[in-house]
């Protein structure tokens, strides 16, 4: 793959193999702290997100960047580029960049470990990694928790735990999610039931951008539902089983497609490329799909496409990166025949 | 396997599916329920499903748990809801109809003031009321114990039900003694 000359805002996993690779693209462990005796974001005025934001940003500093080279970004620092493309590298959430008085984040060194101050509660701790590292993400939250523990009082109430700014985080405040890319399910159309049996197993089914995204790209983002009554080590075991289980069915779906209709995978893929090396203008949706299906090839070996990481494509055709790259203020139609000449230099088409 | 048809065979369907007459732009997987399906929608019609659909789609859980536990048969339920939502928190001035409204709550002392009416949204959404996960290393020690407690329980629950009864009995002697450990946190609490 070409390098990609797309700017990056500290997403170093998004170009690297893990674990189930390259069905398993990413995982994360996320972790919800509030402080105690200060109201939750939400309903913060200036003055307490100010002290909150400056409380777990000297706990931070002091207990978990120590001497390393962490970087803070203030949001009311940061042009409107800039925070929608940590979004959409998934270095802060799509709601982080809504509102930026008071709001911070503090990124690890190319580590995928970062903190984010004053979003719905006033602690946001993340972890990502390459491919399914279930266990390793949540060890390494945890102990950015325990760190940051050290220095604030957080609100822990006995009976229901950690307790957060809404009710679906409260107890560990923990959700775990992976990012999956699974275009067989969804072109056999098993992709049905397979959701419908995680529903049942307690797990959120949302797209590339999670709570509110449609899915795109074949791309699910897969997660706990509940954060009360399990232990920390039941949510990450039982998502680990669960991403195990959706991985099988995917692999199950692309030799039946293999075996079954090969010239339908074949005439899919092959038009899939057709039109990225032919079109001159696209779209980001139309692009995921696009990607997906190119990449479907070539796992496939079906095409005659080198390797390439979707996730990492996928974001770089992103919209607020390619305005990026031209300057910041590009409008839609510009970006939009940017993508197209910006995907094919990626494929190496 | 049955290979979906859509999309697939013949000459490639270029048209939005809602107006038939523009070129389709927007490509969406839709989930509803169990069932998804692909949609390719030319921008006009797209902003405008966006519209409609993406309102309903935002709206958070939690009003649809309560709306559930509105459509109740017993009328004192519907009642309590009701009187729930005049409840507001004393810290902050959030009500419970606040609540509903944004499925946000507003400090710490929410959880305290909306007390049984936030306990049975928890118990819908989490299916569970009782925290058992990590706690503070600050954490009182009567957090410990409770924790401890929970556990026991589970554990005891499973040894009777796998019929291991001496090891059952073993347990109950255990809870007895966090029980009591417990009684005396209490009592120097309140010294």
């Amino acid at each position: 793959m070409a390098k990609s000359k797309a700017p990056r805002t500290g997403a170093y996993w998004l170009g690297q193999q893990g674990p189930g690779y390259p069905l398993v693209l990413s995982c994360r462990a996320r972790i919800a702290r509030n402080l105690e005796g200060l109201p939750f974001p939400i309903s913060a005025g200036e003055e307490d997100l100010e002290r909150s934001r400056g409380m777990v940003l000297e706990a931070v500093s002091r207990r978990v960047a120590e001497d390393r080279d962490w970087e803070v970004r203030f949001a009311e620092e940061l042009s409107r580029n800039e925070l929608e493309m940590m979004a959409e590298e998934h270095v802060t959430s799509a709601s982080f960049a809504d509102r930026v008085g008071g709001r911070a984040v503090a990124i690890g060194p190319a580590d995928g470990r970062s903190v984010m101050v004053n979003e719905e509660d006033h602690v946001r701790i993340q972890a990502i990694l390459p491919g399914a590292q279930f266990m390793k993400v949540w060890k390494a939250a945890d102990d950015i928790d325990s760190r940051i523990e050290t220095e604030v009082q957080y609100c822990f109430d006995q009976k229901v735990g950690y307790l957060t700014s809404c009710p679906s985080n409260v107890g560990t405040g923990l959700r775990v999610s992976a990012m999956l890319h699974l275009p067989a399910l969804v072109i056999t159309g098993e992709i049905g039931k397979t959701i419908s049996a995680l529903g049942q197993a307690g797990i959120y089914v949302r797209g590339l951008y999670g709570e509110g995204s449609g899915v795109a790209g074949n791309l699910f983002q897969i997660s706990n539902r509940q954060t009360l009554g399990r232990t920390e080590e039941f949510i990450i075991s039982n998502m680990d089983m669960i991403v195990r289980q959706v991985v099988d069915n995917e692999r199950t779906a692309r030799k039946m497609m293999l075996r079954e209709d090969p010239l339908d995978l074949t005439d899919r893929v092959y038009r899939g490329l057709g039109v990225v090396e032919r079109c001159r203008r696209v779209g980001y949706y139309e692009a995921l799909e696009l990607i997906s299906l190119v990449k479907l090839g070539v796992d496939t070996e079906v095409l005659p496409v080198s390797e390439f990481n979707i996730l990492e494509v996928g974001v770089g055709v992103g919209p607020y990166h390619l305005r990026e790259l031209l300057g910041g203020e590009a409008g839609e139609e510009e970006v939009d025949r940017e993508r197209s000449v910006h995907l094919r230099r990626t494929l190496d088409l | 396997m049955r290979i979906a048809a859509a999309g697939s065979g013949g000459a490639m369907n270029i048209f939005c599916d809602e107006c038939k007459k523009n070129i389709a732009t927007v490509f969406l997987t839709k989930i509803s329920g169990n069932e998804v399906s692909k949609v390719q929608l030319c921008e006009d019609c797209a902003n405008r499903m966006e519209e409609t659909t993406e309102a309903a789609n935002l709206l958070a859980f939690l009003p649809q748990i309560l709306s559930g536990l509105q459509s109740a048969e017993q009328e004192h339920l519907v009642e309590d809801v009701l009187s729930a939502e005049l409840i507001t928190c004393g810290l902050c001035g959030t009500s419970f109809n606040d609540f509903q409204k944004m499925g946000f709550l507003g400090c710490e002392g929410c959880y305290e003031a909306f007390g049984e009416s936030l306990e049975g949204v928890l118990f819908d959404f989490q299916e569970a009321t009782e925290h058992i996960g990590k706690i503070p290393g600050k954490a009182s020690e009567s957090a410990r114990l409770r924790k401890r407690l929970v556990e026991l329980e589970r554990h005891l629950e499973r040894q009777i039900a796998e019929e291991e009864y001496e090891a059952a009995a073993a347990v109950r002697d255990q809870i007895k003694e966090v029980e009591g450990k417990l009684e005396l946190e209490a009592e120097r609490g309140k010294e």
